[in-house]
């Protein structure tokens, strides 16, 4: 309640309901005021209106003493009161039970004018009467006749110049009531005025709340773009701040929200571009393992009829059969090598792939593996393999013979595919002091193209249009885990590619091997 | 290619034959024209093929194919004959110019020639038709198959 109570717009409020209050109260006052003057004017008109009662009363009691019908005292307790009734018109006092107000000043020199008279009737009264005593009654009829005319002409001038107080009195009471009507007029168009600026004030005050009330309508139909107008100290400007602040705050979540949608969509292409390439290569290495299945499934069927339908000498020869056979048995090789490739991609996917490391000679192994190449080759390819090495060397290496005869294959396998025509060296080098071979496969064929060169070792690169695109990563790896780097590039005399790897070798030379 | 004219062509072919154009070809030889880069598939078909049109080594010429290999498109395109070959062959991975558009440049030279699509991968019909719309995709042989299989499914083609 108290924070109510401190609250500004409270408080503004309060201060034009108390200025309100304080016109009506205001108002009801001067009200009251000019009511309590018309009352006691009304009081003092009563009295001044007495005198005239008083006087005539007094003359009567004049008349009768004379005529002796009445006796002094009564007479002087009707000057008395007369008296009396003059003086309190003047100072004021109680009257007959009535708390009489003085006489307000502007009436003074009538009432001086009244006190003249009335002074000039008493001294007379007691001159003529109350002095002179009880014979003077029964004296000279012509000074009783003189006496009764004179009391009647002073009575009379005294009762004259009371009507006019009285009258005065009267034109004042009636400029009294006047008076109020008009304060009474404006100060209902004062209220009224007042009452007219509170409103607007307090529409003023309350203004924020219909701005309020405005940006509301306009979020509910989705429009997020406002601001409420936030000056002024108080709550409602607080309140507008807040309103201003809130709907930032909704707007950057939205955004925020919007941002996170777009990377999310982003992140999903991704995730899809990545299980679309996963599908690819499913699909791709689904479709090069059936592609050797058709020659071993023909011409073993083939194979199997002739056979059996004991076709011999005309139209089949040995050499036909044998031929079946080769084209069998290669293909055969060809798919175990496919799905080794397919495996080891697996394995290296799951980082799985175990390395059997074992000391050897890397110039035995190297020789072997040409060999073996050198008797796949298909007879229609003019194409020379050779081997170089550096005499009288030994290599010896800490590695998986296995993985590193599957190396030299591939890279060998390579270069024959991309050669129609032409050589193929193979070379293995190094140096004593480096500890490292270095194999390389140099062949004259159709070279690397320049746009997969930076993606070579790389999964799915393949120009070939029979291969995956597996070899060169499957080699990556396994130089790379023996310690070794392998790289490729087109020879500088523009035929053909060289590609190498390095080996961590202990190099020696025989003869001084021997000489040890 | 419109199936009502390969409806035409085919009745016509029921009916004996003047020569179209093919003197040295008996009237029931067909031929057939097989491109894939596999040279080793290439070799299997066309002895597969040959031997069985020769119903297993008797020298019946009720039904002789003659069987003509290329391993490279560009090769097989520049040296293709118009009206010689009832029925093609084709893989679709095919280096230097996929299957289908190898079908449909041979199309300009043969209007009336006829074609078999061979894949070793996934045949996703709706999506070919939608890139290759004016081929017609009614023959697919996924391989690997039998000898048996693919004759039989040549045969049916050509017959």
């Amino acid at each position: 309640m108290l924070q109510r109570i401190s609250s500004k717009v409270v408080s503004k409020i309060a201060i034009l309901v108390m200025l309100q209050i304080i016109l009506i109260v205001g108002s009801f006052g001067v009200l009251s005021y000019f009511q309590s003057q018309q009352s006691s004017l009304a009081n003092t008109i009563n009295i001044a209106g007495k005198n005239r009662y008083l006087t005539s009363n007094l003359l009567l009691q004049t008349q009768s003493y004379l005529d002796g019908t009445s006796n002094i005292s009564q007479l002087n307790t009707a000057v008395n009161n007369l008296q009396s009734n003059i003086m309190k018109l003047k100072q004021g006092g109680v009257i007959s039970g009535i708390q009489l107000q003085p006489l307000p000043i502007a009436f003074y020199d009538v009432w001086n004018a009244i006190n003249t008279k009335w002074t000039t009737f008493k001294t007379f009264i007691y001159n003529s009467l109350i002095i002179q005593g009880h014979e003077n009654r029964v004296k000279a009829i012509s000074y009783l006749t003189r006496t009764r005319q004179q009391l009647n002409i002073l009575a009379s001038d005294l009762i004259g110049t009371s009507d006019t107080l009285v009258t005065q009195l009267a034109e004042q009471a009636n400029k009294n009531f006047v008076q109020p009507i008009i304060l009474q007029f404006i100060f209902v168009i004062l209220n009224i005025g007042i009452l007219v600026l509170i409103l607007y004030l307090i529409t003023r005050i309350l203004k924020p709340i219909f701005l309020l009330t405005d940006a509301m309508s306009n979020v509910k139909e989705g429009n997020l773009e406002i601001s409420v107008n936030e000056k002024g100290k108080d709550e409602l400007s607080v309140l507008a701040r807040s309103f201003n602040l809130m709907l930032e705050t909704i707007r950057n979540s939205i955004k925020k929200q919007e941002e996170l949608t777009n990377e999310l969509a982003k992140a999903n292409e991704e995730m899809k571009q990545a299980s679309r390439l996963k599908d690819d290569f499913i699909n791709i290495a689904a479709h090069e393992l059936r592609n050797p299945v058709q020659p071993i499934l023909g011409l073993t069927q083939i194979l199997r009829s002739k056979l059996r339908s004991g076709d011999d000498g005309n139209n089949t020869s040995r050499e036909e059969q044998l031929k079946f056979l080769d084209t069998i048995m290669k293909n055969a090789k060809k798919l175990l090598l496919l799905e080794d490739n397919i495996l080891d991609i697996a394995r290296i996917e799951n980082k799985s792939l175990k390395l059997n490391f074992e000391k050897f000679n890397l110039e035995e192994l190297m020789s072997a593996v040409v060999q073996d190449t050198k008797d796949q080759i298909d007879n229609n390819n003019k194409i020379t393999l050779q081997y170089n090495q550096k005499a009288g060397t030994i290599f010896q290496v800490n590695a998986d013979k296995a993985r590193l005869s599957q190396v030299l294959s591939n890279l060998l396998s390579n270069s024959i595919k991309f050669t129609k025509n032409g050589t193929i060296l193979v070379t293995l080098e190094g140096k004593e002091n480096q500890n490292q071979a270095i194999i390389s496969v140099k062949d004259t064929g159709q070279g690397i193209d320049a746009e997969i060169l930076t993606k070579l070792f790389t999964k799915f690169t393949t120009k070939s249009y029979r291969g995956v695109g597996l070899g060169l990563f499957i080699c990556k790896t396994i130089v790379e885990a023996h310690g070794g780097k392998i790289w490729a590039e087109n020879n500088s005399d523009g035929k053909g590619a060289t590609f190498n790897f390095s080996l961590p070798a202990q190099i020696s030379n025989t003869s001084s091997s021997i000489e040890s | 290619m419109d199936v009502f004219k390969r409806k035409q062509y085919f009745e016509y072919k029921n009916q004996p034959l003047e020569a179209k154009g093919s003197l040295e070809k008996e009237p029931s030889t067909k031929r057939i024209l097989i491109v894939d880069d596999d040279p080793d598939i290439t070799y299997t078909f066309k002895v597969g093929i040959e031997y069985s049109s020769t119903d297993n080594g008797n020298n019946s010429s009720n039904s002789r194919i003659e069987v003509y290999t290329y391993n490279d498109p560009l090769e097989a395109l520049s040296e293709f004959k118009p009206s010689y070959y009832d029925l093609l062959l084709i893989d679709i991975n095919l280096p230097n110019l996929n299957g289908f558009e190898l079908y449909m440049k041979i199309l300009e030279l043969d209007i009336n020639v006829k074609a078999c699509f061979m894949t070793a991968g996934q045949i996703n019909r709706e999506a070919l038709r939608e890139i290759y719309p004016s081929v017609s995709l009614g023959c697919f042989i996924r391989k690997p198959v039998t000898i048996d299989y693919l004759v039989n499914r040549l045969k049916a083609e050509l017959y």
